[in-house]
């Protein structure tokens, strides 16, 4: 492949990432969005193997002009009719210009125009969306760009104008392959050192730029479309969670730190807190969030710079796209807040987190779906009290200890011998009571498995499990601990949500379906009018681990690796706030200031001490060893200094000089001057600094007049050279060219007279 | 080792600092680039949108590497010019270009080269700069390129090689770096070179006779053979050796020892007024100075003969010898610096010549004004009385502005014929 070949179809694979980078979150609004990168992979295509290799094949230029007038028509029509997507459609314009230049012959400045138009839709692609996907793009546009723009430099230079006719340079420029042999390891490895200088240094300024927004992150309206997180939802039904304990794929990432922002590793039974299920229905396997006992109650917004004195837990939460509106958190939460405008809030009634801005939309809007970022804290001091959470009145003992009817006495057939079994002075405790049953699953008979098989279908599926199957998986678990604690009359819930995560970067895990766990919470008391729930896993620990470390298959490291990226890009670059600039950039600089200063404090105080050896009370103690020690190496240094000064303001004068003396020498109007100059030199009259042109003409025509002894007039030629040399350079008077000839003939005859051998 | 690279890093940004041979210029291209930059940079600071401050922040590397690349670009590398010391002008000057790369991996790309020639003397008509503007598109490491430069030769004159500067866009075209590379050398641009005409050779035979009929300088018959050479254009064709030719198979002419030539004297008086020069005597002056170079090319040829070339001016200048290559270098360097004089005049100058040369030379002067011959041998007080007679049959003279020299000189167009005297001059 020639060079013009290798040009041009680097150039079409960077504008098809830019365009790829445009769509690729855009088909939750578009469903042909995905249609553009594709039409301008071909499109390239097509123009690389037609227009490219002879451009008689292109379009006509009307014709383009024509089609690129259609192209803003569609997408005025686009964006008319829907307005919320106005940047896609200006982007979708783009990609029709994009194409149709494509199709046109291509000069330089046609190729800036397709790099600009490329520049744009990559803007348009990351400010509509942040997704990993987008970040991934992002960086190989930016190298295929830079490989390009090296590239397109080469182009340009090739293509530089020729020579004028009458000059020939020999051997002539290939135009169409200007530098064989270019791609070689010497120019694979030069342009990566480049292409990591670059990015090395994007990323320096990207660190560095002043950040003054703490909530870094997505914007409202920009995640792509959310999916549909089963288990969350209002209604669940038991089994289903089997489908999503099987499943790898990503829900959230959660970075966890400490109330001072120290970094923190996840506890080892990291309970992630979702929704709240309270009523088991009476068709059997079915629970429900009633949303008949809601009571909203904002969350206090963050102030991360209060202290509030209790050990916390902060997370920075990540949301994948799905489209419900529980959040999970550890609970007990403290405070909460979006990355957005919209606010969190709590269902005081069963203390589940969710986002205002979905549950409260119509119908006739669409839902803010999709991902989201928001940050909680926790307390991690062990507090079993939900500070927001509404005392359990007796309408929610009566929801939270309802069975259905036939249930109560099966259910009490296996409860009553466990309640039994406790110490007499324990049978009247909830929290007993709880534990006896939370170990009479977890430790018994009992078994996890993600396997459902139906032993008795006339059976509830929970008395089904409890009674014959005596294997499944959490959701059983917990349904059967709920519904025996209701039976034992405590007051008791499921959970649904996540315990553990992988830790692929130490403090951030990431959390997948398969995490996806079910556990109780039995109401145990009171705590100054707040209910005090206490959390119950029933869930065989050990087996549910085996088994969930068996889900997803594959390479565990390249699991890991792909976790390590997604994290990066969502915590460290489009998380990259103010909060974490002050962190990793300026909080160190800062202290290395800070540092640097004692040092420098430290080196001063030594400085004073030292030069308190130097002080004399009197002029007689100069006369002593450190009288001349001190004068001896202060005169030293100080001549030392005045040698580098002095060396330092000559070169750089130097420069300027160099520079003036150099247009001096070009300008024809003063060059006698330096001829003048130039023959003197050659009689070893040289003009030092601080000696004027005139003074120093006066010294040469007395040296002159010693020399003339044939009368020639000699000594008068530096006198008037000069007074020319002062009326132009100084008087800024252009001399006639008749003055110059004179001028040059006179050091004509100087020279000549100078050159000629002398007698004597 | 740490030492090493600090050393290398602190040494190379102190020198970026105090490198007065460098300069950097922003690029069109460049100056766009960076409004667009600061436009994303603004866009993503306003919007506090991290990956718009990303792309701005990635965009700016280019900016950047632009700085550190170019310097990288200029090490480890160096160009040297050849040119000749000497070209005939309206023959193509040719100037060598060689870049070597010294560098182990990294290839030179689109490094290009800018060249001034300039003139010395620029009272000396007609000289022009000459900017030879030529790139290395590639030249792979440890290897050398080279470009030949061929373009037309300015008017004669001292030319000097001032400064080379070596210039790179590297890696994105969109900051320039130049560094100057001082490399100077001089090229003596002779006048051109053209064919004395058959007319000449008649002038010149009456010139030399005697009053009695009889030649000053002897034919070719008499004239003493002692070898061959290759038949060169101009050469009689009496000359050729027949008998040698067919036997070598190109043809070959004898040479001459010229004994007891008449010695020549070329005086030339380059007279412009001192204002209101029109373009016209300006040309004069040089086609005078151009048929004075061909009649010493010509005359240098016959070894054996004494040339003299005299010139009028304030002070009137005299170059003479034996015919040889030496004296015709020095001859044509004379004619090629001549500059005009305004003031100056033929009886000065006769009276600097040598007696010698007065007693016996034939004495060809050109004038760029009327001269009237009595009225100088009047002035000269070394012709005046009756001394004068004595060379008035030796004497011819030529008023270029009356245009005497149209018939006596004419030039090739393809410089054919020059070519093959300078292939003599360089020999």
């Amino acid at each position: 492949m020639n060079f013009e070949r290798l040009y041009r179809a680097s150039m079409y694979v960077t504008l098809f990432l830019a365009t790829l980078l445009l769509n690729v979150d855009a088909s939750r609004d578009n469903r042909y969005a995905m249609l553009f990168p594709l039409g301008a992979a071909v499109g390239g295509f097509l123009a690389f193997v037609t227009v490219d290799r002879d451009p008689r094949r292109g379009l006509p230029r009307d014709l383009a002009n024509f089609l690129s007038f259609v192209s803003f028509a569609i997408s005025g029509i686009v964006i008319y009719n829907q307005p919320n997507l106005m940047l896609l459609g200006i982007g979708h314009a783009l990609v029709y210009l994009q194409v149709i230049k494509y199709f046109l012959p291509k000069t330089v400045e046609d190729d800036w125009y397709l790099f600009l138009i490329g520049l744009v839709e990559a803007v348009i692609g990351v400010f509509i969306s942040q997704s990993d996907e987008v970040g991934l793009l992002l960086i190989s546009w930016a190298i295929a760009s830079l490989w390009t723009l090296g590239l397109f430099f080469l182009r340009r230079e090739s293509l530089r104008d020729d020579p004028p006719r009458e000059v020939t340079i020999l051997p002539a420029s290939n135009r169409l392959d200007p530098y064989p042999g270019l791609i070689n390891l010497g120019f694979v490895f030069a342009t990566l050192r480049v292409a990591a200088t670059t990015l090395a240094l994007g990323v320096m300024i990207f660190l560095l730029m002043p950040r003054w927004s703490a909530k870094a992150g997505m914007k409202p309206g920009q995640s792509p479309a959310g999916k549909h997180l089963t288990g969350f939802s209002d209604s669940v039904t038991l089994g289903q969670m089997g489908e999503i304990l099987e499943n790898d794929s990503v829900v959230m990432s959660v970075e966890l730190t400490d109330e001072a922002s120290r970094v923190v590793n996840p506890p080892p039974d990291l309970l992630i807190r979702g929704v709240t299920l309270t009523d088991y229905g009476s068709q059997g396997g079915r629970w429900q969030w009633s949303r008949q006992r809601v009571e909203v109650m904002p969350i206090a917004r963050l102030n991360d710079s209060a202290v509030t004195g209790r050990k916390e837990l902060r997370q920075r939460i990540k949301l994948e796209a799905t489209d419900n509106e529980v959040l999970f958190s550890v609970r007990p939460i403290l405070r909460a807040q979006s990355s957005t405008a919209s606010e969190l809030a709590m269902n005081r009634l069963d203390g589940t987190l969710f986002r205002r801005d979905i549950r409260e939309y119509d119908d006739t809007t669409s839902p803010r779906s999709g991902k989201y970022d928001y940050r909680v804290v926790s307390d991690a001091g062990g507090s079993l009290v939900q500070e927001f959470e509404a005392p359990v009145d007796s309408n929610g003992v009566r929801v939270y200890t309802h069975l259905y009817r036939g249930l109560e006495a099966p259910l009490q057939a296996i409860v009553d011998p466990i309640v039994a079994a406790l110490p007499t002075e324990e049978q009247g405790s909830n929290l007993a009571k709880a534990r006896a049953l939370e170990h009479f699953l977890r430790e018994g008979e009992f078994t996890y498995s993600l396997r459902m098989t139906v032993v008795d279908p006339n059976l509830d599926p929970v008395l089904d499990f409890l009674t014959n199957r005596k294997s499944g998986h959490c959701e059983y678990f917990a349904s059967a601990l709920t519904l025996m604690c209701r039976a034992a009359g405590i007051p008791a819930r499921m959970v649904n949500g996540f315990k553990g995560g992988d830790d692929a970067m130490g403090h951030v895990v990431t959390i997948r379906e398969k995490h996806a766990h079910s556990w109780v919470e039995a109401l145990v008391g009171s705590e100054n009018g707040a209910p005090v729930w206490e959390t119950l896993d029933p869930t065989p620990s050990r087996q549910r681990e085996e088994t969930v470390a068996k889900v997803g298959g594959g390479s565990v490291r390249f699991r890991y690796l792909g976790d390590s990226i997604r994290n990066f890009w969502a915590f460290k670059v489009v998380g990259y706030d103010r909060d974490r600039q002050e962190q990793w950039i300026y909080g160190p600089i800062r202290e290395l200031a800070t540092a640097a200063m004692l040092g420098f404090r430290l080196m001063g105080q030594m400085f004073r001490d030292a030069t308190k050896w130097l002080y004399f009370e009197s002029p007689g103690q100069f006369f002593s060893v450190r009288g001349f020690l001190v004068s001896f190496f202060g005169m030293l240094l100080l001549v030392g200094l005045v040698r580098i000064g002095h060396w330092l303001v000559n070169r750089l004068l130097g420069r300027t000089r160099d520079r003036n003396a150099e247009a001096e020498a070009r300008d024809p109007g003063l060059a006698f001057y330096h001829r003048l100059v130039r023959i003197l030199s050659s009689l070893g009259l040289e003009r030092p600094a601080g000696e004027t042109p005139r003074e120093f003409a006066r010294r040469a025509a007395t040296l002159l007049e010693d020399r003339d002894r044939g009368g020639l007039g000699l000594a008068g030629v530096p006198p008037m050279v000069v007074e020319a040399f002062y009326s132009k350079r100084f008087g800024q008077r252009e001399l006639s060219p008749a003055l110059i000839r004179e001028l040059e003939d006179r050091l004509e005859a100087l020279e000549t007279d100078l050159a000629a051998p002398r007698a004597g | 080792m740490r030492r090493h690279l600090a050393s290398r890093v602190f040494g190379r940004m102190g020198s970026w600092g105090l490198k007065p041979n460098q300069r950097l210029r922003w690029r069109k291209a460049g100056v766009v680039y960076m409004a667009v930059w600061i436009g994303l940079l603004a866009a993503g600071l306003h919007q506090q949108a991290n990956l718009i401050l990303l792309i701005a922040g990635m965009a700016a590397g280019p900016i950047v590497a632009s700085f550190l690349v170019s310097a990288a670009m200029l090490r480890k590398i160096r160009v040297t010019r050849r040119g000749p010391a000497f070209v005939f002008s309206g023959e193509p000057l040719i100037i060598d270009y060689t870049l070597e790369n010294f560098r182990r991996s990294t290839s030179v790309l689109a490094l290009g080269v800018e060249d001034v020639l300039a003139p010395v003397d620029r009272t000396v008509p007609g000289g022009v700069p000459v900017l030879p503007r030529l790139t290395f598109d590639r030249v792979a490491p440890g290897a050398k390129g080279r470009l030949r430069w061929a373009g037309p030769t300015p008017n004669r004159g001292r030319y000097r090689f001032t400064t080379m500067e070596l210039v790179t866009g590297s890696p994105f075209g969109l900051i320039e770096r130049r560094v100057v590379v001082t490399e100077p050398s001089e090229i003596l641009i002779y006048p051109r070179i053209g064919h004395l005409a058959r007319r000449w050779n008649q002038l010149h035979r009456e010139a030399t006779q005697t009053k009695k009929g009889r030649r000053h300088d002897r034919t070719a018959q008499q004239q003493e053979y002692h070898g061959l050479r290759e038949y060169r254009a101009g050469d009689s064709p009496r000359w050729i050796h027949w008998r040698t030719t067919a036997r070598i198979g190109k043809p070959m002419v004898k040479e001459f020892e010229q004994q007891n030539d008449q010695d020549l004297a070329i005086l030339l008086d380059p007279w412009l007024p001192r204002t209101k020069v029109t373009p016209e005597q300006r040309e004069t002056l040089e086609a005078a100075i151009r048929f004075a170079a061909t009649v010493c090319v010509e005359s240098c040829r016959q070894a054996g003969r004494r040339i003299l070339l005299g010139w009028t001016g304030a002070t009137p200048g005299v170059r003479q010898g034996p015919a040889s290559a030496k004296l015709l270098h020095e001859l044509l360097e004379q004619l090629a610096v001549m500059r005009p004089a305004p003031e100056g005049q033929m009886s000065v100058l006769l009276d600097a010549l040598p007696p010698a040369c007065l007693r016996e030379a034939m004495l060809v002067m050109i004038s760029t004004r009327p001269v009237n011959l009595a009225d100088e041998a009047e002035r000269s007080s070394r012709l005046s009385g009756g001394a004068s007679r004595g060379i008035a049959g030796r004497v011819l003279l030529l008023d270029a502005s009356q245009g005497d020299l149209t018939d006596l000189i004419h030039f090739d167009e393809h410089n054919r014929i020059a070519a093959s005297r300078r292939a003599e001059v360089v020999e």
